[in-house]
């Protein structure tokens, strides 16, 4: 465990991916270049063995389609992805199929991502009837078995159930229990507790670290809740309009955000008191759209520190005491 | 497993989606109406299947007098060549249903799976064969259907084939469209994520959604067939005489409504109107009831 | 004065092929002009099912007893049409699941636009147009969107979309079902912002169905804790806050996760909901609660007075009045 904690399992150098944007064809006309969404507009980061790297950040900053791409879900529009120093955005189709039991993905929404036609042991199971592990006495065992790990209990009873017959919390167990079934070495976790409550959410993180330290997993955990992200991760990356604007350590991070965006982040979580309504800085100013960025630093529209240079001049995410932070604050020159 | 505490609902010994099924038809409105379609489906299938045991007279012989009014022994009249009218109504019920399925039958067989394949692929093979589809959507169905039973002339397979090309688009179409918002969906996209192959996304996660609504569109369909295998008959261009066949009967009998011999035409017209309205009342119901979202947590 | 919506003894069953769902049992509350109610409790305990229950969209398995009195009119008893009538304009709703509340092959400018025209058939384009981007933009996003399909937006998205459908006619009732749940802190405050706006500016009152304390103490003003179906607690907020009266109250409010503190447990309430197609016999949390005495495990308790607040707790009322103890309040 101690030397593999060094290695880096998965790495994303300068990775984008703009959705081109639907216009009237009247309009197309008279425009000579497509509008786009640049979802995600040039962002690096690894991941060691192990670990498990937090991604928060705004709502359509990006997270979930960077998850989408880094398992190649959808195709970058350019950049590299390197698993395991394999570069997964140059498989073949045939070979990504077959490599995918390696990395999964737990869906946003754990009701969408079950097929409602499909009983839920199947679905666990189909996994490895797709990769052919086992005979299928053996796989019936092994999703019992799993069904048993993440507490849906009784198992048996369980695996003939639909996904509509299932409340949220279990249902969100079931997703869960699919993305480990084949031992992949990498998961995305995509808001995997956002539609729970505090309670049934404790629990799931609890289940997710377990199995992490059972398998040997490593996470990429999307989320906007930043106390399951305080709990669960080791690093978090902060994502702003397509951007990564800070890479920390969770401690440092929670002690000490740099970024503005972080800072303002950190601030607005409610806070459980009715007495102390508003006392938040909350940026002013509109949400800018990945359809027309901002010049210079995109946050700077909503920056209560923007200065000159900040609408001039995009910041590059740069090593800032031990720290990856991009904002002029913190650039030396 | 199974409550006891509710006897009502627990322990049904019909399997879950029909015990499902009937307590939705004793619930609300569009129950009934499923309910009363059903019936009338049965009673024109029991028709079918039992015609020889309760017609009483051969439909293809005289079996008395030309034109007899309805009375007693002819409850429904007898034609101008001496048929009795009502063995004719309950024999009719065979070639209405077998043409109709049939037709339906070839139209499902290949208008499904080219829109699940076509929907599934997208791009140009989609935007051809979509406008080829629609093409012969737009096209009047019964003229479509003469045309091509006048070319390939009477016979229940022929007149089977050309119903079924008028409505291999309505599958096509009712098929390709779900399949394009399903292919979006999450959890066709978990298929992806999970390594499986495209076929296996097309039959495991993709055809059983689609798999409902299809269901109406057949029962819809066979009530269309039902009406355009009619109007064939009816201009002659379906089954030749003397196999019993309401259309044609229909036919005949309108020569003669002139001089006040309705029967001919009105019980092979109310046996037209009643297997349509049956097949019409029980596809909407099944429309209300097979919809995943009813009756679930929305 | 006559509250703006009373819900009265209001009971809702689920008729299941196994046996029959309790989901919301015998509970009462009101909301007067201008309120914002917070109706929390852990998932699966009625939240929903009540908040759907008031615009009449409970699915067909669902059995409903009681009364939900809307401006004096019982909309249990109202005709279909008339309902149809009240929802959007009078009360709308914001439903729990953004992604299957948005119609996939309905542009999202599709979905205003059928929207304004079932209220006000003779809107013209152009006024639509107005009316769905300024809504669009009241939760940030980009008018220019409008030509997007439900897909093509990210989660939070989608249920900005949604909020902007429901705020688009100003109701004057909002039913508000999860709103914030896949949002980001800071866009959350902004959209709190605005339902703060549309409450003070047009009056609007509003139900928020939620399992977020934070959110809670930030926007309403009355809480209703509901627990397996049964209304455990109501009352105003600041004292709920600072003093629960129920157990289970006081046990939820303790496991709200901090991120301002050091420590990096998380508490959660032991044990799970009943099956409430079985609910245990007297007071539902009993198997849970660390109070519990004989007569909760018998008996039902009542609903009782208590400073003003409503609580169904044998703690409290009747001869025994021992309470819980007073002196600890929730995390700060
Ligand atoms: N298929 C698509 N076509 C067009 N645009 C898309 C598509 N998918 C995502 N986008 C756009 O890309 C941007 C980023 O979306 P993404 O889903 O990655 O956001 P997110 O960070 O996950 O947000 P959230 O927290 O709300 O889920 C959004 O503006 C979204 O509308
Ligand atoms: N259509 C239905 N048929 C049967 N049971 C149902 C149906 N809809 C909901 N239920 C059950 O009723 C109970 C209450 O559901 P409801 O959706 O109101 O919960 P909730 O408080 O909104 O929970 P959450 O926070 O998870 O959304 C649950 O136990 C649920 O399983
Ligand atoms: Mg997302
Ligand atoms: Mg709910």
């Amino acid at each position: 465990m101690q030397v593999s904690t060094k290695q880096v399992l998965l790495s994303v150098e300068n990775l984008k991916k703009y959705f081109p944007l639907k216009i009237p064809w009247t309009q197309a006309l008279l425009k000579r270049e497509r509008p786009t969404v640049k979802a995600i507009d040039d962002i690096s980061f690894n991941i060691k063995k192990g670990e498990t790297l937090g991604l928060v950040g705004e709502s359509g900053s990006g997270k979930t389609t960077t998850g989408r791409v880094i398992i190649r879900l959808i195709e970058p529009t350019s950049g590299r992805i390197l698993f395991d120093k394999k570069d997964i955005s140059k498989l073949s189709k045939e070979n990504l199929r077959r490599a995918r039991k390696d990395f999964q993905m737990i869906f946003q929404d754990p009701m969408a991502s079950l097929n409602p036609y499909m009983r839920i042991g199947k679905t666990v199971s189909h996994p490895l009837e797709i990769h052919k592990i086992g005979t299928p006495a053996e796989r019936k065992e092994k999703v019992l078995s799993l069904f048993e790990k993440v507490n849906l209990i009784p198992a048996k009873e369980f695996f003939n159930r639909f996904p509509r017959q299932l409340s949220g919390g279990q249902r969100q167990r079931v997703v869960i229990a699919r993305a480990v079934v084949t031992n992949p070495k990498f998961i995305v976790a995509d808001e995997a507790t956002a539609m729970l409550d505090v309670s049934v959410r404790s629990q799931i993180l609890k289940l997710m670290i377990d199995i992490k330290e059972d398998l040997g997993l490593t996470y990429l955990f999307i989320t906007h809740d930043l106390a399951s992200a305080k709990y669960i991760c080791d690093r978090i990356a902060v994502m702003y309009l397509g951007k990564i604007v800070e890479i920390a350590k969770t401690s440092d991070l929670f002690k000490e955000p740099l970024h503005p965006y972080t800072r303002i982040l950190m601030g607005a979580v409610p806070i459980p008191d009715p007495k102390l309504k508003r006392s938040k800085i909350i940026p002013k100013g509109e949400i800018p759209s990945p359809i027309n960025v901002p010049s210079g630093c995109r946050f700077h529209t909503r920056c209560p520190y923007a200065t000159k240079i900040c609408s001039e001049e995009e910041p590059e995410l740069v090593e800032h005491q031990g720290r990856l932070v991009a904002c002029h604050l913190f650039d030396k020159k | 497993m199974a409550n006891t505490t509710n006897t009502n609902y627990g322990n049904q010994m019909l399997s879950s989606r029909i015990g499902r099924g009937f307590r939705q038809l004793m619930g609300d409105s569009s129950g009934v109406m499923t309910f009363i379609g059903l019936i009338l489906l049965s009673l024109f299938v029991l028709m079918a299947i039992f015609a020889p045991y309760i017609s009483p007279y051969s439909p293809v012989e005289p079996s008395g007098a030309p034109l007899l009014s309805p009375q007693w022994g002819h409850i429904m009249g007898t034609t101008n060549l001496g048929y009795d009218v009502f063995s004719r109504f309950i024999w009719g019920s065979r070639m209405a249903l077998l043409i109709a399925v049939i037709a339906t039958s070839i139209a499902a067989f290949i208008g499904i799976p080219t829109g699940l394949l076509v929907g599934y692929a997208g791009g140009v093979t989609d935007r051809i064969v979509t406008m080829i589809m629609d093409s012969v959507y737009t096209f009047p169905g019964l003229i479509l259907a003469i045309a091509i039973a006048a070319m390939l002339g009477p016979g229940v397979l022929n007149i089977s084939l050309s119903i079924a090309v008028v409505y291999i688009p309505t599958y096509y179409r009712v098929i390709r469209s779900q399949v394009s918002t399903i292919k979006s969906e999450l959890y066709v996209e978990g298929a992806r994520s999970i390594g499986a192959k495209n076929m296996t996304i097309i039959g495991k996660y993709i055809l059983p959604n689609v798999l409902p609504s299809t269901i109406v569109v057949l029962s819809m369909n066979i009530a269309d067939a039902v009406m355009t295998e009619a109007g064939l008959s009816f201009l002659g261009l379906g089954i030749p005489p003397p196999v019993p066949d309401w259309g044609y009967d229909l036919a005949k009998g309108q020569q003669f409504l002139l001089q006040n011999d309705w029967w001919m035409v009105v019980f092979p017209g109310i046996a037209i109107i009643l297997l349509v309205l049956g097949f019409s009342m029980f596809a909407e119901g099944m429309d209300e009831y097979l919809n995943p979202n009813i009756g679930e947590k929305r | 004065m006559m509250a703006l919506l009373e819900i009265k003894n209001l009971s809702i069953d689920y008729l299941t092929r196994n046996g029959t769902v309790k989901a919301v049992d015998d509970i009462s509350f009101s909301v007067e002009a201008r309120d914002s109610i917070g109706l929390v409790g852990e998932s699966g305990c009625g939240k929903s099912t009540t908040g759907t229950a008031i615009l009449g969209l409970l699915p067909p398995n669902a059995r409903v007893s009681g009364s939900i009195l809307f401006k004096g009119r019982d909309l249990l008893k109202i005709s279909n049409e008339e309902l149809r009538k009240v929802r959007g304009k009078d009360i709308s709703m914001i439903f729990q699941d953004p992604m299957t509340s948005l119609d996939p092959i309905m542009r999202i400018r599709d979905h205003f636009f059928e929207l304004l025209r079932a209220h006000y058939p003779k809107m013209d384009e152009n006024e639509m147009k107005k009316i769905s981007s300024e809504a669009l933009k009241s939760v940030g996003i980009e008018p220019s969107r409008l030509n997007n399909y439900p897909f093509e937006f990210s989660g939070g998205m989608r249920q900005r979309t949604m909020i902007a459908l429901a705020i688009a006619l100003q109701p004057s009732m909002l039913i508000a079902d999860e709103p914030t749940t896949s949002l980001d802190v800071v866009i959350q405050e902004q959209i709190l912002e605005v339902l703060r706006d549309l409450k003070k500016t047009k009056n609007m009152s509003m139900v928020l169905i939620t399992h977020d304390l934070g959110v809670v103490a930030e926007l309403v003003n009355k809480v209703v804790v509901m627990y397996a179906g049964h209304l455990a607690e109501s009352g105003d907020v600041y004292s709920i806050y600072e003093k629960p009266l129920h157990p289970y109250t006081k046990a939820l409010l303790e496991s709200i996760p901090n991120v301002k503190l050091e420590d990096r447990e998380l508490r959660y309430i032991p044990g799970s909901l009943p099956d409430l197609k079985n609910p245990p016999k007297g007071c539902r949390y009993w198997p849970r609660c660390p109070y519990v005495k004989d007569i909760c495990k018998r008996e039902t308790p009542p609903t009782v007075e208590v400073d003003g607040r409503k609580v169904k707790c044998w703690l409290y009322g009747g001869e025994i009045n021992a309470g819980i103890d007073k002196t600890s309040s929730a995390v700060s």
